[in-house]
């Protein structure tokens, strides 16, 4: 066994490159997903609870009561207020999910307050939506508290280092570089064998005299570069639309980058070894990407995951570790030796699964 | 002859499909009569699905704004595209398309059932009991569908079909995927069918052969019907056009039957009497004339034979086309040069391949005791054989016997269990890489690169063969002039006609020069006369000492060959020249044996032995 012999590889890459490019609804494939989902995301699927509406039922019509009110109601996080005017009519708005919540004060409200006894409010919430109604709660803690301090008590001053106004949006983006272009890389390389199985090309790609590393690096070379450059644009909008900080080395970041997606190319090879037709390779894409996300830190801290053994699972996953780059490098500038202790993980990984699929190649020939 | 005759009544039938611009039905007016059995004949592409499928309703015909040539479909007198006459016509016709949908993890038993209870009919277990005896298989019911053989799966489909009771019988290449033995029986149960139960039957098919046993034919071509009638009529008319001939040298040796026959259509040509068809036979030359007076006037000495319907279709296909000319045929036979084939392959990762291993050699493709085994189960045996340079050598075989898999190892797709192979003397077991640049492969259903124009096609496999640069850019040129692809260059291959795309898959599979080439059924669903293109470029490159092995369907095919192998339940049964296959059958009744009843009896013979075997086995438990 000689090398890699450079001029047949370059024609299976230049081939690979065609049968992704030349098709036009495969090259929209490329990049339109990819934006939408950075769109949906970064928009539709943020945990930021605003515009919430939330139904009051004040027993207590004094300036007092309705100074409480008017900061909730001039709080950017409440958008509608319905009055109500019974205890049977809060349940029903609650009930029938007009409102997320229900603020009753009761008639003892004003009195307490001048007595300087603790006047109470109560608050009702939704536990069918555990997340939403924890954070309305908290909202209305600090409303609660606000209205305390023109008295007196201690104010508690809290700075969120490296995403200062706490945007979800900044964490969602930094994550989703890694998210969008790990899924186009998957599917590219997971569903170009199983096309060319179904297509009956796969045949006379093993009859030449192309070895089997020499596939899989064919193979791996253009959708790592599409999947670059998909990165590359969610990258763009981060800075230019989404105005992240960016405060990273971007030369450290790609880097980083590139052998993540070798990684996970690897992974899409090896599936695609196993499937005769693309249906069956995409839906082994799926079951690979959905537990990698959630095993990755991007829903949930890796520390909250339980069981266990869980977390410990999580350590054979490239893009827990890519995660923490991305986003320290994005949002605040990690130095060279974090980032290099979470990507030796990642090219050992890489090699890991790049071998698996040079080797479930060559055992293919059954 | 009135309308309420015909359990078919179609006339000016077109249809075109939206994303194409040629019709794929051209004004097609035809009748079945009541009790009839019509083969419905044309290569892949020529409609007979759509034909077929509008007869059953299941696609509209364009019908023309113009009340005079309107079109009209009639199934016993009824429009299936009328509001009402759609479920009427359902029932009355039995529709069985090409990959029945029969369920594989179901006994035989229980699909039958099955299909009693969706068409909603009273299937006593009597009726089904008398289907089952008349397909034959009556002690197959608890087997799962999917363990069938192709044949008894096509039979199952039949029987599942005609659970309806149906009037009209539409068989969608009923004979694809099945051997000829079963082919045989499976016609058999059809003709029982119209005989006994007055049933009308349309069988489509695209073998010539096949349709040559039926008592008419309707011949689609491009979307047309260009014959329609008894096959007989039509090949009695080349009474006298079909000869063999052949050429000794001085000292009475036989010439090289493919020189002889490119000097053969290239003489003709040049005398402005270009022949309607000339192919090997055995150690012979089958040439047809385009009238007797040019027959006459042949050079060589030639003697009459039997024409077949095949060569009357080939007669009609070229007299539509407006020429008879050989030109696109003897292109490939003057443009090639023998410089251009010039072995200039080099292994790059061995050097022990020296110069005159590479010219000298005398066997090019060997198999030595090659096995392959899944489980307990035999695919391949003990399969030996040595490829002479320049031979044409045919592996031919029912399905599921073997020859994929033989075939398969030998290019290197599948291990072998046992034995090796090689490839112009290298191992395929040790040295793969090296043993595949020597090869040329076309796979089946000519499986190219549909994303990729015809030149990036080219590019992709002369780069992958080590071709580059102006060497490259050379020799891709040569190709696209010699097999007519030029003004294809740009196109995406997907969207090329059927044989073109087969044009395109053999010079991709040349483009390197290999001195070895495999073809896995390279011509099956192609016309006729792209079919004559192509072995007419076959036999030139084996003058010019391509070693070439080849798979096929096709009986009339394996005569093409200098020698055959038939392959039969993972062995080899016989090894021999087409003459000698067709010899070994000869008898009395049938002095003339044509390669198709070759084959069947060489099997049936070796069926039979092993039947025995297996009865014994029996008897002793």
């Amino acid at each position: 066994m000689s090398g890699i012999n450079l001029n047949r590889l370059k024609s299976l890459i230049i081939k690979e490159f065609y049968s992704v490019w030349r098709d036009k609804k495969s090259r929209l494939l490329l990049f339109l997903p990819p934006i939408v989902q950075l769109f949906l995301f970064s928009h539709a699927a943020t945990l930021d609870i605003e515009n919430i509406s939330v139904a009051i039922l004040n027993e207590d019509s004094t300036p007092v009561s309705r100074e409480f009110l008017n900061k909730v109601s001039g709080s950017r996080y409440f958008k509608k207020i319905i009055y109500v005017k019974n205890l049977k009519e809060l349940k029903d708005e609650i009930d029938t999910e007009h409102v997320r919540g229900g603020i009753y004060i009761k008639n003892d409200f004003t009195k307490k307050y001048l007595s300087r006894q603790k006047p109470e409010v109560e608050v009702i919430l939704d536990g069918r939506h555990t997340n939403g109604s924890q954070i309305i709660g908290n909202y209305l803690g600090e409303i609660a508290s606000s209205f305390n301090a023109q008295k007196d008590e201690v104010e508690l001053v809290v700075r969120n280092w490296y995403n200062p106004n706490l945007y979800y949006h900044w964490f969602i983006i930094s994550s989703l570089v890694g998210i969008l272009s790990m899924s186009m890389v998957l599917l590219l390389s997971a569903l170009s064998l199983a096309r060319e199985k179904e297509s009956g090309t796969f045949d006379e790609l093993l009859v030449t005299p192309l070895k089997p590393y020499e596939i899989v690096a064919g193979k791996l070379i253009v959708p790592l570069f599409f999947g670059l450059i998909d990165a590359g644009l969610i990258l763009i909008a981060a800075k230019f639309v989404f105005h992240l900080p960016m405060v990273g080395n971007i030369f450290l970041y790609y880097f980083a980058l590139i052998w993540f997606l070798i990684s996970i190319s690897g992974v899409g090879l090896f599936i695609s070894c196993f499937c005769k037709t693309q249906q069956q390779a995409m839906l082994l894409v799926f079951v690979f990407m959905f537990p990698a996300m959630i095993l990755s830190g991007y829903s949930a801290p890796v520390e909250n995951i339980t069981p266990e053994f869980l977390q410990k699972l999580t350590i054979v996953n490239p893009l827990r570790f890519f995660l923490v780059i991305s986003k320290g490098v994005i949002l605040k500038n990690i130095n060279f030796y974090f980032v290099l202790l979470n990507l030796i993980p990642i090219i050992f990984i890489s090699i890991f699964t790049l071998f698996i699929a040079n080797y479930s190649f060559k055992n293919r020939l059954e | 002859m009135t309308v309420e005759d015909d359990i078919i009544y179609v006339k000016n039938l077109s249809k075109t499909f939206k994303e194409s611009k040629v019709p794929a039905l051209n004004n097609i007016s035809l009748n079945l009569k009541k009790g009839e059995l019509a083969a419905l004949v044309g290569p892949d592409g020529a409609g007979k699905t759509t034909f077929l499928r509008i007869l059953c309703g299941l696609l509209k015909p364009d019908f023309s704004t113009n009340v005079e040539d309107r079109g009209e479909v009639l199934i016993d007198g009824i429009s299936p595209f009328d509001a009402d006459g759609m479920m009427t016509v359902k029932k009355s016709i039995g529709y069985m398309p090409q990959k029945f949908g029969l369920y594989e993890d179901l006994t035989v038993i229980e699909n039958l059932n099955l299909f009693v209870s969706l068409n909603g009919a009273k299937g006593d277990s009597a009726s089904i009991d008398t289907l089952l005896e008349f397909a034959g298989l009556k002690d197959f019911k608890k087997r799962l569908a999917g363990n069938l053989s192709g044949g008894m799966k096509q039979k199952l489909g039949l029987c599942c079909t005609l659970i309806s009771k149906p009037k009209l019988l539409l068989l969608d290449e009923p004979s694809v995927g099945v051997d000829p033995v079963s082919r045989l029986e499976l016609m058999e149960i059809v003709r029982k069918l119209v005989r006994e139960n007055d049933i009308s039957v349309i069988w489509s098919t695209s073998y010539l052969d096949e349709a040559e046993k039926f008592e008419k034919v309707f011949l689609l071509s491009e979307g047309k019907k260009i014959y329609n009638g008894a096959p007989k009529e039509a090949t009695d008319k080349m009474d006298g056009l079909v000869y063999l001939t052949y050429k000794d040298d001085k000292e009475g040796r036989r010439v090289n039957l493919r020189t002889l026959l490119r000097n053969i259509l290239r003489a003709e040509e040049n005398k402005g009497k270009p022949l309607a068809d000339a192919i090997v036979e055995g150690d012979k030359i089958r040439v047809v004339f385009q009238n007797k007076e040019y027959a006459q006037s042949f050079f060589l000495p030639k003697t009459p034979i039997q024409p077949r319907f095949e060569d009357a279709v080939i007669y009609i296909l070229k007299k539509e086309s407006g020429s008879f000319s050989n030109k696109v045929s003897l292109k490939a036979l003057f443009k090639g040069t023998p410089e251009d084939f010039n072995r200039s392959i080099e292994c790059d990762d061995v050097k022990s391949v020296s110069k005159e291993r590479k010219t000298g050699m005398e066997f090019t493709i060997e198999a030595n005791n090659l096995v392959k085994k899944y489980g307990n189960f035999t695919a391949a045996d003990n399969i030996s054989f040595s490829i002479k340079k320049g031979e044409i050598f045919g592996l031919l075989g029912p399905n599921g016997a073997g020859k994929s898999t033989t075939f398969k190892m030998l290019c290197g797709l599948i291990r072998p269990s046992g034995g090796y192979s090689s490839i112009m003397g290298v191992r395929m077991d040790e040295n793969p890489s090296c043993a595949r640049s020597f090869l040329g492969y076309m796979a089946q259903r000519f499986s190219l690169f549909g994303d990729l124009s015809v030149r990036q096609n080219l590019n992709f496999f002369a780069g992958v063969y080590g071709l580059f640069g102006f060497n490259a850019s050379k020799r891709i040129k040569i190709l696209l002039d010699l097999f007519d692809l030029k003004k294809y260059e740009n196109e995406d291959a997907k969207n090329l006609p059927l044989g073109y795309k087969q044009r395109l898959a053999l010079s991709c599979a040349i483009v390197h020069n290999p001195p070895v080439l495999f073809l896995d059924e390279p011509t099956s669903g192609v016309d006729p006369l792209s079919r004559r293109e192509f072995w007419n470029q076959i036999n030139f490159l084996s003058e010019n000492g391509t070693t070439i092995l080849i798979t096929t369907h096709f009986m009339d095919e394996a005569q093409y060959c200098d020698r055959i192998s038939l392959v039969f339940r993972g062995k080899t049964l016989v090894c021999d020249t087409p003459d000698n296959l067709k010899r070994l059958v000869k008898t009395d009744k049938n002095p003339e044996p044509t390669m198709e009843d070759a084959f069947i009896e060489l099997i049936l013979r070796q069926k039979n032995t092993a039947a025995f075997s297996v009865k014994d086995d029996g008897g002793a438990k």
